[in-house]
């Protein structure tokens, strides 16, 4: 069970958990309940191909909803190598479980230094607090 | 502006009234202004029209559903960065406002979509009498359907606060017909939201009324552009400045136009 309080948030709305798998450092991206909730009425994810490569902040993946095309972004650089193909047909999961089953990729991690920008929980609910208002 | 009250604390936002041009350089246009809005966090109000009858696809629409409306396959396409339906700009004023991330609006895109909508119910409501057959209002039953099953053209879907003109209570038979739809493109908190004001019907798309063939009226994109600027600023606490594209951005534009826009990679790419 994913808590949100132990993962680590971008200013853009991205989560982030970081795991070594393989001898690699694999990091697991979604994308907040906050931003779900902003976005609205989602109707489309375009998922990046695995193997393909990104880089630190910047874009990545893309998702529409009812009014708005909005980019996500990768706080790491590194290498596509998983998606959640469940979630084009499914995207309701990203409102009900953000955090676990609405997992978007998981990227291994060629360039770690985009991860001392990440807000904790705390801060992150402090940057959402401030965004409301 | 001349006789502008408006207290001089509230943010600029640059208004920029451009004449018609053609699909890519309108498009590339309000991409560049996006990332120039993302840079100088001044607001933008833009208002623009097409040289010729343009159809412009939702960023996710494919380019092969054109064959579902086979009335404007003579026209120009251009591929939008904005989601939604395709839309045929013939005969219509098209708006851009762009908000940078510090802005409240920016942060709610329904909020944003209203507020825009509601400004241009009540100016479009101004050019009626009361007891006219159709008035213009905010959609309050969107569509149910499915992606798959949403029309190919925007303005034949239904979205929560699309302009509809609504056939008054009490004429028969009930009818509606959207004459603005518009739609967002968001980087890192910067909003883009452009739309269209149908004025008159396309011969592209004559099953799509305008706010003329409707009302039996005469207005025009100029009308418009004398009102809605202000009342826009107002409704979004923003001091208007009137202002041109810089040789610096028309660079841009050009570049973008032409790389991007104009290139079959990004037309096509669906």
């Amino acid at each position: 069970m994913v808590k949100p309080e132990e993962l680590l948030y971008a200013k853009t709305h991205e989560w982030i958990s970081v795991a070594e798998e393989g001898g690699d450092k694999v990091a697991t991206l979604g994308i907040s309940a906050f931003a779900v909730e902003a976005l609205t009425d989602l109707v489309y994810i375009d998922l990046p191909a695995v193997g393909r490569q990104v880089e630190a902040e910047q874009p990545f993946c893309e998702v529409e909803s009812v009014k708005a095309v909005s980019d996500i972004y990768s706080p790491v650089a590194g290498e596509v190598i998983a998606v959640n193909e469940t979630l084009p047909d499914n995207l309701e999961i990203l409102g009900e479980d953000p955090y676990e089953q609405g997992w978007i990729a998981k990227i291994k991690i060629t360039d770690e230094a985009g991860l001392g920008e990440l807000l904790d929980h705390a801060a992150y609910e402090k940057l959402c607090s401030e965004e409301a208002h | 502006m001349p006789g502008d009250t408006t207290p001089s604390n509230l943010t600029e936002c640059q208004l920029l009234i451009d004449p018609p041009a053609d699909g890519a350089w309108n498009m590339a246009v309000d991409e560049v202004l996006l990332d120039e809005v993302a840079s100088t966090g001044q607001p933008v109000l833009r208002f623009y029209q097409w040289q010729q009858p343009t159809l412009s696809l939702g960023y996710f629409q494919a380019i092969a559903d054109r064959t579902q409306h086979p009335a404007s396959a003579s026209a120009d396409v251009v591929r939008r960065l904005s989601g939604g339906g395709a839309i045929l700009h013939d005969r219509e004023l098209t708006y851009s406002f762009l908000l940078p991330a510090t802005h409240e609006l920016s942060r709610d895109t329904q909020r944003l979509y209203d507020s825009v909508h509601q400004v241009i119910v009540k100016q479009l409501s101004t050019q009626l009498p009361d007891s006219a057959e159709w008035q213009p209002t905010l959609c309050d039953t969107p569509s149910v359907l499915s992606r798959r099953e949403e029309p190919f053209l925007c303005f034949q879907r239904r979205a929560q606060g699309d302009i509809l003109l609504q056939r008054s209570a009490g004429q028969s038979p009930t009818a509606d017909h959207k004459i603005v739809g518009s739609a967002q493109r968001r980087r890192r908190g910067t909003v883009l939201q452009h739309g269209s004001i149908l004025l008159s019907r396309s011969a592209l798309a004559t099953e799509l009324p305008g706010f003329n063939d409707l009302t039996d009226q005469h207005l025009a994109a100029d009308d418009l552009i004398r009102c809605l600027p202000s009342q826009l600023a107002n409704v979004t606490q923003l001091r208007l400045v009137e202002g041109k594209l810089t040789d610096a951005l028309i660079t841009k534009v050009r570049q973008l136009q032409q790389a991007k826009y104009q290139s079959a990679s990004w037309t096509d790419r669906r």
